[in-house]
């Protein structure tokens, strides 16, 4: 069922507007509409209806713990305790190998659904985690990271006119978990935030009112006191934006949710439910262009990996995570006819050091491998896998970038049907690993 | 009605007690005056003299574990509103009484609750700052009380509960709102102590924040470097003079003392610096829940830190990092941000710093310079700030003056956003940096779905057999004389939207209070004023407190 402007004024979800005020974020919508249709051709590509899914792993994933170059010896003089052997990693071409614990990404990568681009940076890596996600999230490579401009996505949020397009779609961004990414944040649009519970996504009544009329009267007497709420006040654009965006997204979402059904048994992490809910969006056609769902607890300075007796590492568990969630989520899209136009692409702010610290744990690193996947991503290594002889590292003894993150951000932005040059603030080469046009 | 609508249990005063008579005591050595230079501060002559006309009865209002008496100086702001009615200003701009006293109790605490309004409102603004930076010297028999809950030390949500009843009830609010800044600074997880036996260490890294926040800065990074929590979280333990481990040496610098820059944009340190601190810092290991320095995890030899050549212990490391020209601008940027408004100005900052310095780093000495800035009591602070799940999950219990056991708190700040004792990263919430990071369509509605069972418990929507002369709403209409729903509506809007809300938003409301469904049982209005829908006033309350100046602080 795809939700028309015309449905949801059937349906009612318009009612917001019926009242004495125009809920800003349709008014937006409006302007957008006009302003896409100014833009011509280029948008055209995106009205498509092509999504991405962006996957963060904060804290710092230890990139030759992922995507293992098991036959280098450097690999293994670096690091005693935490090298994974050709008997335990699974093998990718010969060189490289993925993390055992990486095995449900398999199918994908055997199918050539699955790019690893290798060796992901930019000069000079600042090792500060909140430094370098700022500035893989602003592509503010020269600023610090302390960037007061948008973030990379929410400048692409706003070439699509913002939180809701032409048709009234009110998530075509939607992040996942309870506070808005930086890459998705941008001057007045508004990304809507969604609990990975999205039963919780809705206005509640008062419990010992049965009368629904009354429970809508009260939000419409609310929605009217944020939009006059002076706007010269602190963040009164802010709370007003959200307030109509919460509202007139969550009789949408609910509606999609419930009439969800799949075959496909999501693993039970908060990461996997996340996915799950870009996946209902997108399967009940919400309109989804942007999706952001995050995975945390990268940051491995101490027992790494290493084993107990009731549990696997620590690695280990995040990846097994990330794999499972990224392979039920593919299988599910699959399932509903739904995989053609949707890629899925990991980041997180660094690497770790080559060598291994004492405590069998890896301190913060630069340059890292990434994952694009999906049906229409051309699978295979792209870059140039790390060299781990001592003279090519940096003084610190960290691996030099080879691949610009900025140019992954441009293939998938071109593949989008977006200005890459003009998201970006400039041009990047193509990194091939998705199909041009 | 169903629990999961939100049924806040009372919280059953263990013995019924009279909240103790608490006169604030003359003077003290760590008085800090408003008016002096000096760290200590000058003595000034204490608030007794405003004790005129108050009588008992209205002191204990709210007696038992909810009430937070000020004993010296107050009246029941029901009493205040007969004499006193400010009137109606521009939203955004600090004019009235009302409005400061709010503003400063929701900066320096966590928002009013109906009883200690009126109080701090009769002692005025000048010595309401004084009294509440000088909070040691605030008689608080919280600690017994809660001791006597035996809160189960190996779960973290009972360690989130106490924390938040603490912050509730406490009689000294800005010891636990610079506990909570700290702990969005010098933070740690329960995650990583190293599992359910020792999660009691953050209860004891939170005691050490309580009882050292307000010191010598020194004092406060000796300790929290080798505090048994944060030995787990940023991996002290693992970290031998052999194999060092940059996590905490980075952080030390980056996030606890100077920052990554100078003013200027000068880096402070370089990466030789975060390992040769690594190797300085080696050693200190958690044992027992205590910490304790193996000599034989040590490095040996000497080190080249931030310039200084030497065999350097962890103490001559905390040392510099606390004398560094970068560390007092620093801390300010942090404070200023917390407490007063995002993005500040340099001279918003310079004072703080400077405090910072002369004072030879007392913390205490910083905070007063915040709160005795003309720059604090300006427009441009008031409302500044979104306000963080924890200021907006206590500060609306207070508002309505509720005694609860707290049950569901913890459940409700860590759907907003917030989950105390488990920070998101080292860097702990960014919403405490930039207060939008707390606002999100979900967080947003989680915020109003909250409101929504707070009131519905505290108005009778959950009680069986409608009966409400029970409730938290009835009790505040009896408690301060409320007799017609206009001196109800200006009670809450007094406490709630500092007495400060424009005409048409007011008679918006006044309009939800007395039209529509009166279905449910009824509250009954003081001096034979009659009756009024509980079902009305939930409805108005339900809106006062989902408003968008409420999400403010």
């Amino acid at each position: 069922m795809n939700y028309t402007r015309r449905a949801m004024m059937k349906d009612g979800l318009l009612a917001v507007s019926a009242g004495m005020i125009m809920p800003s974020v349709f008014a937006r919508a409006v302007r957008a509409a006009q302003n896409a249709a100014r833009e011509g051709d280029t948008w055209a590509q995106a009205a498509l209806g092509r999504t991405l899914v962006v996957v963060q792993m904060a804290g710092g994933n230890d990139g030759l713990n992922t995507i293992v170059p098991y036959t280098d010896p450097n690999y293994k003089s670096a690091r005693p305790t935490l090298a994974l052997g050709a008997d335990q990693v699974l093998d990718l071409n010969g060189r490289l190998g993925f993390h055992p614990a990486l095995a449900a990404l398999q199918p994908l990568w055997s199918a050539h659904k699955l790019a690893v681009v290798e060796g992901v940076g930019y000069p000079n890596s600042s090792l500060s985690h909140f430094t370098a996600m700022d500035i893989w999230q602003t592509v503010d490579v020269d600023g610090q990271g302390r960037s007061t401009k948008g973030g990379w996505l929410g400048n692409y949020a706003k070439y699509l006119g913002g939180m809701i397009d032409e048709n009234g779609h009110p998530f075509t961004t939607l992040a996942v978990g309870s506070t808005l990414p930086t890459a998705l944040r941008a001057l007045n649009v508004d990304v809507p935030v969604v609990s990975a519970n999205t039963t919780e996504y809705r206005l509640l009544p008062d419990p010992a009112s049965k009368d629904v009329s009354a429970a809508d009267a009260r939000i419409q007497t609310l929605l009217k006191l944020y939009n006059t709420y002076p706007k010269s006040a602190p963040y009164a654009a802010l709370l007003d934006a959200t307030a109509q965006s919460a509202v007139a997204g969550s009789k949408q979402l609910a509606d999609a949710v419930s009439s969800y059904k799949t075959t496909v048994k999501y693993p039970t992490s908060n990461f996997a439910k996340g996915l799950q809910v870009l996946a209902e969006a997108i399967v009940q056609k919400l309109g989804l262009r942007v999706g952001y769902v995050t995975i945390g607890g990268f940051d491995t300075h101490a027992d790494q990996d290493t084993k107990t007796t009731t549990a696997p590492g620590h690695h280990s568990g995040l990846l097994t995570d990330l794999a499972e969630g990224l392979a039920a989520f593919y299988s599910d899209l699959t399932a509903h006819g739904m995989a053609d136009d949707v890629i899925v692409m990991t980041w997180s702010e660094f690497g770790r050091r080559v060598h291994e610290n004492g405590s069998r744990g890896t301190d913060h690193g630069t340059a890292a491998p990434l994952f694009v996947l999906g049906k229409p991503v051309l699978g295979g290594v792209y870059g140039e896998p790390p060299d781990l002889s001592s003279a090519s590292l940096d003084h610190n003894g960290n691996l030099v970038n080879t691949v610009d993150f900025r140019s992954i951000y441009a293939t998938v932005l071109d593949w989008l049907g977006a200005p890459s040059a003009s998201v970006l603030g400039q041009s990047f080469n193509d990194q091939k690993f998705l199909p041009v046009g | 009605m169903s629990r999961d609508n939100g049924d806040y249990p009372f919280y059953d005063p263990s013995d019924g007690q009279e909240i103790p008579y608490a006169p604030i005591p003359d003077m003290s050595p760590t008085r800090i005056s408003l008016g002096g230079r000096g760290v200590t501060g000058v003595q000034e002559t204490p608030p007794q003299q405003k004790k005129r006309g108050i009588s008992r009865r209205t002191v204990l209002i709210g007696a038992g574990v909810g009430a937070v008496g000020l004993g010296a100086a107050g009246a029941g702001l029901g009493a205040f509103l007969l004499q006193h009615k400010d009137s109606p200003a521009t939203a955004n701009l600090l004019t009235t009484d009302t409005a400061k006293v709010n503003h400063l109790l929701r900066r320096a605490g966590f928002g009013p609750t109906p009883t200690d309004l009126g109080q701090y409102l009769a002692l005025g603004l000048s010595d309401a700052v004084d009294r509440l930076l000088n909070f040691s010297s605030v008689q608080d028999d919280l600690n017994s009380r809660l001791a006597a809950q035996n809160f189960d030390q190996t779960n973290p949500t009972e360690l989130m509960r106490e924390w938040l009843l603490r912050m509730i009830y406490s009689k000294r609010p800005l010891e636990e709102k610079m506990t909570l800044f700290w702990h969005g600074v010098l933070t740690s997880s329960f995650r990583d102590v190293g599992g359910k036996t020792h999660i009691y260490y953050m209860k004891q890294q939170n005691d050490l924040l309580r009882k050292m926040g307000m010191g010598r800065f020194d004092d406060l990074m000796d300790a929290i470097t080798v505090d048994p929590a944060m030995l787990h979280y940023l991996n002290g333990n693992q970290s031998t003079g052999n194999s060092p481990n940059e996590n905490y040496a980075r952080e030390l610098m980056e996030l606890f003392t100077m920052g990554i820059q100078d003013a200027k944009g000068n880096d402070n340190y370089s990466q030789t610096d975060v390992h040769q601190g690594a190797l300085a810092l080696a050693g200190w290991v958690e044992k027992d829940g205590k910490s304790q320095f193996v000599p034989n995890r040590a490095y040996k030899g000497q080190v080249t830190y931030l310039g200084h050549t030497g065999v350097l212990e962890m103490k001559d490391v905390i040392q510099l990092v606390c004398a560094h020209p970068s560390t007092g601008r620093h801390l300010a940027y942090r404070m200023w941000s917390f407490f007063v408004y995002e993005n500040p100005s340099d001279s918003d900052l310079q004072p703080l710093a400077d405090a910072y310095y002369k004072s030879n780093h007392n913390i205490g000495a910083m905070v007063k310079a915040m709160f005795t800035s003309p720059a604090f009591f300006s427009d441009k602070a008031y409302k500044a700030r979104i306000k963080s799940p924890v200021e907006f999950v206590v500060g609306a219990v207070r508002g309505l003056g509720l005694e609860t056991d707290g049950k569901k708190l913890p459940q409700a700040i860590a759907a907003m956003g917030q989950t105390i004792y488990d920070p998101p990263n080292v860097s702990g919430w960014d919403g405490d940096k930039m207060s939008s990071e707390w606002l999100s369509t979900q967080t947003w509605m989680t915020r109003v779905n909250f409101i929504n069972s707070l009131v519905a418990a505290s108005g009778g929507a959950t009680t069986k057999g409608g009966d409400t002369s029970g409730t938290a709403l009835q009790k505040l209409i009896t408690d301060h004389q409320l007799k017609t729903p206009d001196e109800v509506l200006d009670f809450h809007i007094a406490t709630l939207a500092d007495s400060h809300l424009a005409d048409d938003r007011r008679a918006l409301l006044s309009t939800t209070l007395t039209q529509g469904a009166t279905t449910g049982p009824s509250l009954t209005l003081a001096g034979g004023g009659g009756k009024l829908s509980a079902l009305r006033l939930r409805e108005t309350l339900y809106t006062m407190m989902s408003l968008p100046e409420y999400q403010m602080n």
